[in-house]
């Protein structure tokens, strides 16, 4: 009961919570450009799927033919004649069908490496800053999710879709052929079925996809609470069983799909049942027997209706499941053409080098969203080889201004100069490799524990054993698997995080880059190897670059050469500890806040 | 759901039998899942429309006899018979949808929720709260049109092409013959084709990810890339990775795609052969017209179905899946209750010999901790000591596998959960709010509290300052989980309700993460407030949290190293005085400028 099958390929999606409005304003001809490199294979594939119906029909007009002579007494020459067309006809469509499923894998398979391709290769032109603010997420969806999205259309198109499409056509164009009378009827009756349903099922679907996408948002963030919260909820005293919000919100829920089952569910089933086979052949049986009785049909012509017209609804069903296939992969390019849209930024026409490493930030002004200022009139200068901390609230600027240096971002007036250079006119690597960037968050590649700290530069072995020892990882190194050649990341060796901020402490070192960009609270993330995260930091900061710290803890910056601080964005206060301290502002409040703490952790402990 | 069928082996995603599924469900939701119902109602569409198709004979031989008025009284039987059909059919869907939508997924739901709620609070870590939350929001609802596919799937594979086999047996017995000849085989080749396509489905998956991790990993790691000069080679590598999985893909495909060329050729060539046997016999005037056109229209019903199968076959193994990954929770079993709890006598904790790992290796080893009424507890190690296992054995997070815990002298598994819970005041580092107002959340440390007893709590616990500066004040609504507020800010909403809970015991993880300087200053008094006259176990990380403990404990892989008062262990000159040398030396960290010196 080819029928009901469609109910099944239906289900899934009329059931998937609905993309969002925003989702809905598909990019126009965003699908067709990201198809193009294949689409001469999905044409050529397309043809050979769409000869394969013809073919297919061929086994069932021998039927309806043999039939007709067998009736009309015809020659035995004339039967094996037809059963001759139905066994070329079904090995044509063999043919046809395999090479067409053939060259539709491989344009699937060449498009997901193309498509990935391109988006690699924008990825390393487009902002640095792009990336921590969402920017991975958005990369994440992209290839995983939107090319998956892309690529069962692609794989579907020629060889499901065409064929569905084809079929009701073909088939109906024969019948018309043998007898347009009974087809016209036949195919009345059908439109008359899907017409009676399709309205109501519309509407079932306007009516309550909103009411199922919120249900479902509520049992996730119940669920969430459910096992999230469960140690409070015991702790507190609640009530035995599962807590009364998820139990509702499981309710509401039911209640919902409920009644958009009973809405669109009730005129999908009426649908396949007025078209399913038992029904189809009394309809067909009934309308031969009054045509017949009126002279308007032959009897052959009967077994014509029975062969071909019983099918012909389920392929105009299965197309319900094939557009929601259209819609996903229209879905999945629009995803990724805005991730194609976001611009890459501009490299200098003719990159120039600085002679020396002072940094200077000239009234820099910067906003992340265009509204929101986060940087509003920054002046300052990094003198070379001073270290400068950064303190402040969090989201006053610290991290924004580090950022810009790097260029993550690029100011929004003013100029960040090095060497009395724009960082907008040096170029991205040397720009880039003229600085150690030492966060929190620690970016390893999938390469042995060497490759790790040399990252692609001609240093000696010795120089990145050097390194390791003088950022205290040597030790952990070498107790991995393999030593320096132990692969990270693939299951061989696993650092802890401190180990990694070590490591990335060595890559510092070994570049002995007249830059450095330091998040303090790198060493505090893991507390079991603290002391040897500092010592690193420590040696790397005497190292003798330009220091530019981002401060959490304000007693680790107290020794600064210069204190910055910084509130919404400004600089409010800037100079040595002590003076700070005697201006009696904001430093010396926030220093008095957290005093308490420190001098009793001093008395405290043994020395 | 990848994911989720990336750790099934190939074994799983074999087909298996439709009523085994059936009994999964029936057993996992411990009441009838009414699938057997559906089973009914499908058998009896099946059997008219049986009817209809045996009826096409005496249609098609007054038909094609030209005589349509001898059809009528057939063709009305086959009104009937088709009208029975589609009744039960109809019938029989909707009553799909209900048991898919109430019996199966929010049936599932409400197992699922209860179970959660009983099982030992350890259970809960990063790791099967993940699990849970996809259960629900996944593995649950696909369940919704599981009632469905199975009819479908049934009626397909099973009933139509049975029902045919019988009509033609009465009709001609030898095309019968010549039609399960074929009929066997193709059933075979399909069921090949279900498996090499479920594990083509899940190896592509796994690949995927694969690839989308490394093209992930490429797009974090810019920077670095960037500054080494890496990103052109970058892109020569990942362009090498994705060239490779073009190969893999395409040689995946062309392999799967051989069993479903088989199963193609086999229908394809049987419905050849059936025609032309019957050709064969018409020609020779062994079976009539009518006959000869019944089978082949019967014939073309067994044909195509089988083309549109492939649609609900995911489905289907997706439906193992879930019941697969709803049985595995249910299985966990929650901790046995007593059903009179003991009373404590006091408030005091012994720990005599406790040991407990989470599977097979201990964490925690032959512990003895003897920790008297009001009295503080620190205890201090490495990360991985088990410190955090310890202290939550003492809320019954888990039961012991040796030894045993107790509190006021009775064993906390004669205690109960709920009578361990209502002694104890966690306060861990991952703070959890529910999704409502500040008040809502301090107010469930004691719902009866008046307001002055909650307005004391949060001056108590600095929670004052926090509700001055919002807008909305008490009212302020905390977002899901809390997340509305800063770290330190939920920190102090968690202290508050403790206060307000007031209860005798504290067991509590101090943070590591830096907060903001106002921040940690004010979630460091609180605590200090908080701990005052009750029995308090914590683990400490800083050298004043340590300082103020009456008992110091140093734990190292499970076991209890050193034990003792400050003074004591700190004279001993071992682990302890080792770490508080190192910690001191962490505390003391300066960054020092060039021009500078401290």
């Amino acid at each position: 009961m080819p029928d009901e099958s469609a109910v099944a390929v239906e289900e899934p999606d009329a059931l998937d919570p609905a993309p969002s409005t925003e989702d809905e304003l598909v990019a126009a001809g965003a699908l067709g450009a990201m198809i193009a490199p294949v689409r001469g294979r999905l044409v050529v594939a397309s043809v050979l799927a769409g000869l394969s119906v013809p073919c297919s029909l061929l086994g069932f007009a021998a039927v309806a033919e043999i039939g007709r002579t067998l009736l009309d007494g015809g020659s035995t020459d004339r039967l094996w004649t037809w059963a001759a067309i139905a066994a070329v006809g079904a090995v044509a469509r063999l043919v046809f069908y395999s090479a067409a499923l053939l060259i539709s894998h491989r344009a699937d398979a060449e498009f997901r490496r193309q498509i990935r391709s391109r988006i690699t290769h924008h990825l390393g032109a487009i902002p640095l800053g792009w990336f921590p603010v969402g920017g991975s997420g958005t990369v994440k969806q992209a290839v995983a999710d939107d090319v998956k999205r892309m690529h069962l259309l692609v794989a579907h198109l020629p060889v499901d879709l065409v064929p569905a499409v084809l079929t009701p056509i073909v088939g109906t164009a024969y019948l018309v052929i043998v007898d347009w009378r009974f087809a016209l009827l036949l195919v009345a009756y059908v439109l008359v079925a899907v017409a009676a349903a399709s309205p109501a099922m519309r509407r079932g679907y306007r009516e309550n996809v909103d009411a199922w996408t919120r249900s479902m948002t509520e049992l996730t963030q119940a669920t969430v609470e459910l096992a999230d919260g469960i140690e409070v909820h015991k702790v507190y005293g609640a009530a035995s069983g599962a807590s009364r919000r998820f139990t509702e919100t499981v309710d509401r829920m039911v209640g919902v799909a409920l009644r958009w089952s009973a809405a669109m569910g009730r005129p999908m089933v009426f649908m396949t049942t007025m078209l399913s086979p038992a029904v189809l052949i009394v309809v067909i049986c009934a309308l031969g027997a009054v045509l017949l009785q009126v002279g308007w049909t032959d009897p052959a012509n009967i077994v014509a209706f029975l062969v071909v017209g019983i099918g012909l609804p389920a392929s105009v069903i299965h197309i319900g499941g094939m557009t929601n296939l259209i819609r996903e992969g229209q879905l999945g390019a629009t995803h990724i053409q805005r991730l194609l849209d976001v611009a890459p930024q501009s490299t200098p026409a003719a990159p120039r080098s600085p002679e020396h490493y002072r940094v200077a930030f000239e009234g820099v002004r910067f906003s992340y969203d265009g509204r929101h200022s986060a940087l509003d009139g920054i002046d300052l200068v990094l003198e070379p080889g001073s270290v400068t901390a950064l303190v402040g609230p969090s989201g006053s600027g610290k991290t924004t201004i580090a950022r810009l240096l790097a260029r993550f971002w690029d100011v929004d007036e003013g100029s960040v100069r090095i060497g009395g250079i724009d960082v907008r006119d040096i170029g991205t690597r040397e720009l880039l490799s003229s600085m150690a960037i030492v966060f929190q968050d620690v970016d390893l590649l999938r390469d042995t524990v060497a490759e790790n700290i040399r990252l692609g530069r001609p240093h000696s072995d010795d120089d990145v054993v050097t390194a390791a020892r003088r950022a205290e990882i040597h030790d952990v190194i070498m107790a991995l698997p393999n030593g320096y050649e132990t692969i990270l990341g693939a299951g061989e060796g696993d650092l802890s995080v401190g180990e990694r901020q070590r490591l990335t402490v060595a890559r510092a070192l070994l570049t002995n880059a007249p830059l450095l960009l330091l998040d303090e609270a790198t060493a505090h993330a893991d507390l079991d190897s603290e002391a040897e995260v500092q010592r690193a930091i420590g040696r790397l900061v005497a190292a003798g670059a330009t220091t530019l710290v981002i401060a959490h803890r304000l007693h680790t910056v107290q020794y600064a050469d210069q204190i910055v601080v910084l509130e919404g964005g400004r600089i409010v206060e800037r100079g040595r500890h002590e003076e700070l301290i005697a201006m009696d502002g904001a430093y010396a409040r926030m220093s008095r806040a957290g005093d308490d703490v420190l001098t009793a952790d001093e008395n405290g402990g043994p020395r | 759901m990848s994911g989720a069928a990336g750790s099934n082996t190939a074994d799983d995603t074999a087909p298996r039998s439709t009523f085994a599924l059936i009994r999964d469900a029936d057993r996992l939701l411990d009441a009838p899942s009414g699938m057997p119902g559906q089973i009914v109602g499908f058998a009896i569409a099946a059997l008219f429309e049986g009817v209809c198709f045996a009826l096409l004979l005496p249609v098609l031989r007054a038909l094609l006899d030209d005589d349509p008025g001898g059809a009528v009284p057939w063709i009305l039987g086959m009104f009937v018979a088709a009208a029975a059909s589609g009744s039960a059919l109809w019938i029989t869907e909707n009553r799909a949808y209900r048991v898919g939508v109430e019996t199966m997924a929010g049936g599932m739901m409400h197992r699922v929720g209860n179970h959660a709620a009983r099982l030992p609070l350890g259970w809960f870590t990063k790791e099967n709260v993940g699990h849970l939350i996809q259960l629900v929001t996944e593995s649950t609802v696909v369940l919704m049109t599981t009632p469905g596919l199975i009819v479908n799937r049934l009626v397909t594979l099973v009933v139509t092409p049975l029902s045919v086999v019988v009509v033609v047996m009465f009709v001609d017995w030898r095309m019968a013959m010549a039609m399960v000849a074929f009929a066997v085989p193709g059933f075979f080749a399909y069921r090949a084709v279900r498996r090499v396509a479920g594990r083509e489905y899940e190896s592509r998956a796994t690949n995927e990810s694969e690839l989308a991790g490394r093209i992930v990993e490429f797009a974090q790691a810019q920077p670095v890339l960037r500054a080494a000069g890496l990103t052109d080679e970058g892109w020569v590598g990942l362009d090498a990775a994705l060239t490779e999985d073009y190969r893999a893909v395409v040689h995946q495909l062309d392999v799967t795609s051989r069993p479903m060329r088989r199963y193609m050729v086999i229908v394809e060539l049987g419905f050849v052969a059936v025609l032309t046997f019957g050709v064969l016999l018409a020609a020779g005037g062994r079976i009539g017209v009518a006959e000869l056109m019944v089978v082949l229209v019967l014939a073309v019903r067994f044909v195509e179905p089988l083309s549109t199968l492939a649609g609900y076959g995911e489905g289907v193994a997706l439906a193992e899946v879930a019941l697969r990954r709803i049985a595995g929770f249910l299985d966990v079993a929650p901790l046995p209750e007593p059903l009179d709890p003991a009373e404590p006598g006091h408030t005091g904790i012994e720990l005599t010999d406790v040991t407990f790992g989470y599977s097979g290796e201990p964490v925690v080893r032959g512990v003895d901790l003897t920790i008297p009424t009001g009295s503080t507890t620190a205890i201090v190690g490495p990360s991985g000591a088990g410190k955090t296992t310890l202290i939550r054995l003492m809320a019954r997070a888990w039961d012991v596998d040796g030894g045993d815990a107790r509190i006021g002298g009775r064993d906390v598994r004669d205690i109960g959960t709920e009578g361990v819970l209502s002694r104890v005041t966690t306060v861990f580092q991952h703070v959890y709010l529910f999704s409502g107002t500040i008040r809502d959340n301090v107010r469930l440390g004691r719902p009866d509290a008046t307001k002055t007893e909650i307005e004391a709590a949060a001056t108590a616990s600095r929670l004052d300052e926090v509700i001055a500066r919002l807008p909305d004040g008490w009212d302020t609504d905390v977002g899901e989980g809390g997340t509305m507020l800063s770290g330190g800010e939920r920190q102090r909403v968690s202290i508050a309700r403790a206060l307000l809970k007031d209860a005798p015991i504290l067991l509590l993880d101090e943070m590591t993460a830096a907060l903001d300087y106002e921040n940690e200053a004010a979630v460091t008094r609180a605590i200090a407030e908080l701990c005052e006259h009750r029995t308090v176990v914590l683990i400490a990380h800083r050298l004043s949290t340590i300082a103020g403990a009456n008992q110091i404990v140093y734990l190292d892989a499970g076991r209890i190293i050193e034990s003792g008062s400050r003074e004591d262990l700190a004279a001993a000159g071992g682990h302890y005085a080792q770490l508080m040398r190192r910690r001191a030396d962490v505390e003391g960290w300066r960054i020092v400028g060039r021009r500078r010196s401290p």
